[in-house]
């Protein structure tokens, strides 16, 4: 268990591990903060139409190519399945069928009248994929929202081997929200903890075709620790040298600007920030893919990590 | 909007519970069973199991076709009913370095329904998805276009060819994943076109074992890649009527106008005039229509000269056809629904024709 747990107006929830450093002259007590989002992407109602049909707007960067026909569930007062319309081929002329329709022209099918749509769906009320989880071949896991459940997975691996682990400096583990819709809660969580040292932990793109060779990282390989002017770089640097020192797989992404992640949201926190993410594919589609030793791995860097981070912390000089 | 008032009033006016004449396990049996065009025998297994308690006599030919047949050697004129077993998928054509599968559709498919989908591949059924790149590495002003073919792939995890090898082989057929499902006041399933006609003809030779005529159910292969398999069945059994029980397209969908709908759901089982392959028999509808009217059945006309199927090739083979079909939304993809009641009345129109067929033929056989 941790030793405090804590949660914002905005959804935001942590939990800390008290330390046994002793604090400084100003009676501070370092702290490193772990974040994942709790955030996955999806859809929103914003009208009822008649015939059981309903008008929807994205939450996040859905991706479009891959929502047409899909099966959904709307948390309305009680969960709603209902399809993702679709018009028939005879319809539509070969061209058309190269171009996806826009938000505004979707619509849900949930196959209940109007009267009794009304009684159980509402204008702003939430919608997911339903894709059961399955486990591929060679480990690999396929479900919705593993941006960034797999993540936050990595994250609890670490809180459950922290709670019998003895460590210096006093190490938040935080669940934030609203990273899909522009990096928000991360923000408001830095204010309020004001750590010395945050890591962010996401997801980045696998290796798949479309994806470039120089924009990839490769899936079952290991964590990505990205290297760029936004990330700090002797925590950057500390990190990877505890990886091969520990003999963890690591994997190097570089990244010239915004890393799209709430790592690129810290500016105004003034700590060093180090971003490592899990190598996912078909990234915000509904079967989202990872390897789940790479989530592990994850795991076992941050324990790492949350171990050392007085050593990485002296050896780079990073206090303030 | 006429489809709902049509709908909420039949619900109040009449007392057909959804289910009574098809068995909802039927239904779903027949959803969950894979059938891609070519691989059909696992979904002509469960028909026979299904279906032997109401026939004489049942064989599968060279094709894969399965025959049901009740006093065929009876006199009279001999009818045919007619499903398709296979469904659209697709098959794998090439295994890449890396591990990933490459497809082709079997069948009809509109290709923007892929992306994002799981999928079973091959006869043991492996977990897999079609994978789609992330849309941040799309420029935004071209995020409107479709994913094409060779931007698609399968991916079973495996992490190379060799991985890839041990579990599937090109030639692979690759089907939806299946569970079927309640979606409101409808079924919805995978593979409705055609399972839901086939548990119609099922409904049909349950409530009419008692009949005395020559009838044939045929449940024919390869439809969906050219209506193949009820050539060969045409050609065979030489009906003089065969009914095409199909599902077809029910558009009745936002954004779409009421004269492009096709077919709604709610408003019974649709009967064609013409289709891309075949001028229904005027005198077949007629007396399919008459049957409805006096079985009080509600029926609709397909209102659209689209599509094929079996019943084109019944009807190059010299007798009558008509086609009977099911509205569906969403038909040739991961899930269609329909309505039950639909189902219900479908099977209790065939099921007065049938009747009054054999009226008819027992008048003229005895005077």
């Amino acid at each position: 268990m941790v030793d405090e747990v804590g949660a914002d107006a905005l959804g935001n929830t942590w939990g800390i591990f008290r330390g046994a450093d002793a604090p400084n002259a100003e009676g501070h007590r370092p702290l490193l903060a772990m974040g994942a989002h709790l955030d996955v992407i999806g859809l929103v109602v914003t009208r009822l139409l008649p015939g059981g049909f309903l008008r929807v707007a994205p939450i996040g960067g859905i991706d479009r190519r891959a929502l047409l026909g899909q099966c959904v569930i709307v948390e309305g007062r009680r969960p709603v399945p209902a399809v993702v319309c679709t018009v028939p081929p005879h319809l539509t002329a070969a061209q058309e069928r190269t171009r996806l329709p826009s938000f505004d022209d979707l619509a849900l099918d949930t196959g209940l009248w109007r009267a009794e749509l009304q009684g159980c769906v509402a204008v702003g009320d939430r919608i997911h994929f339903v894709v059961d989880p399955v486990e591929l071949c060679d480990g690999r896991l396929v479900a919705p929202g593993l941006d960034n459940r797999a993540g936050v997975a990595a994250l609890h691996e670490a809180v459950r081997q922290l709670e019998r682990i003895r460590l210096g400096w006093d190490v938040a583990v935080v669940a934030n929200v609203q990273e899909e819709v522009g990096l928000r809660g991360i923000a408001a969580v830095s204010r309020r903890l004001a750590p010395d040292v945050v890591v962010i932990v996401d997801v980045g793109f696998g290796d798949q075709p479309g994806v470039p060779e120089h924009q990839r990282a490769i899936v079952g390989k290991g964590p990505v620790l990205a290297i760029g002017p936004s990330l700090h770089g002797p925590l950057t640097r500390g990190i990877l040298r505890l990886a091969r020192r520990l003999d963890m797989p690591i994997q190097r992404e570089a990244v010239a600007g915004a890393s799209g992640t709430d790592a690129w949201a810290l500016a105004a926190a003034g700590a060093p920030v180090a971003l490592i993410s899990i190598p996912l594919r078909s990234m915000h589609t509904p079967v989202e893919m990872v390897a789940l030793s790479d989530v592990a791995a994850t795991g076992r860097l941050l324990v790492a990590l949350a171990q050392e981070i007085g050593e990485v912390d002296r050896c780079q000089d990073l206090s303030p | 909007m006429r489809s709902i008032d049509a709908r909420i009033f039949r619900r109040e006016g009449r007392v057909v519970c959804a289910f009574d004449w098809v068995d909802r396990g039927w239904l779903e049996q027949l959803c969950a069973v894979r059938g891609v065009s070519g691989d059909e025998s696992r979904v002509a297994d469960l028909v026979w199991a299904l279906g032997r308690p109401f026939i004489d006599v049942g064989h599968r030919d060279a094709m894969g076709n399965l025959i049901l047949m009740r006093h065929w050697d009876r006199p009279g004129p001999r009818l045919v009913l007619c499903a398709h077993l296979d469904e659209v998928g697709l098959i794998i054509t090439h295994i890449d370095d890396d591990g990933w599968l490459r497809f082709e559709p079997v069948g009809g498919m509109d290709l923007r329904l892929l992306p994002g989908v799981a999928v079973r591949v091959g006869a043991g059924g492996i977990s897999g998805v079609i994978a789609s790149p992330p849309i941040h590495l799309v420029p935004s002003t071209e995020r409107d276009q479709a994913l094409a073919l060779d931007d698609l792939r399968i991916d079973i995890g495996a992490s190379d060819r060799a991985a890839a090898e041990r579990r599937v082989e090109v030639g692979d057929v690759v089907c939806f994943t299946r569970s079927p499902m309640d979606i409101g006041e409808c079924f919805a399933g995978c593979a409705l076109d055609d399972r839901a006609g086939i548990a119609a003809i099922l409904g049909v030779l349950r409530a009419t074992r008692d009949l005395a005529l020559p009838v044939a159910a045929a449940f024919t292969v390869q439809e969906e890649i050219g209506t193949r398999g009820a050539a060969a069945v045409a050609a065979a059994l030489q009906p003089d009527v065969a009914v095409v029980v199909e599902t077809t397209t029910a558009a009745d969908l936002p954004g779409v106008p009421a004269h492009r709908r096709v077919t709604r759901l709610g408003q019974g089982p649709a009967i064609t005039i013409q289709d891309g392959g075949m001028i229904a028999s005027g005198d077949l509808v007629r007396e399919l229509v008459a049957a409805a009217r006096m079985a009080e059945v509600p029926f609709q006309w397909k209102e659209s000269v689209s599509g094929g199927t079996d019943g084109a090739r019944f009807a190059r083979a010299g007798g009558q056809s008509a086609v009977v079909s099911l509205p569906c939304r969403y038909l040739h993809a991961p899930m269609g629904l329909l309505y039950p009641e639909d189902l219900d009345q479908e099977v209790r129109l065939l099921v007065r024709w049938l009747e009054d067929r054999a009226a008819v033929w027992e008048r003229a056989v005895n005077g």
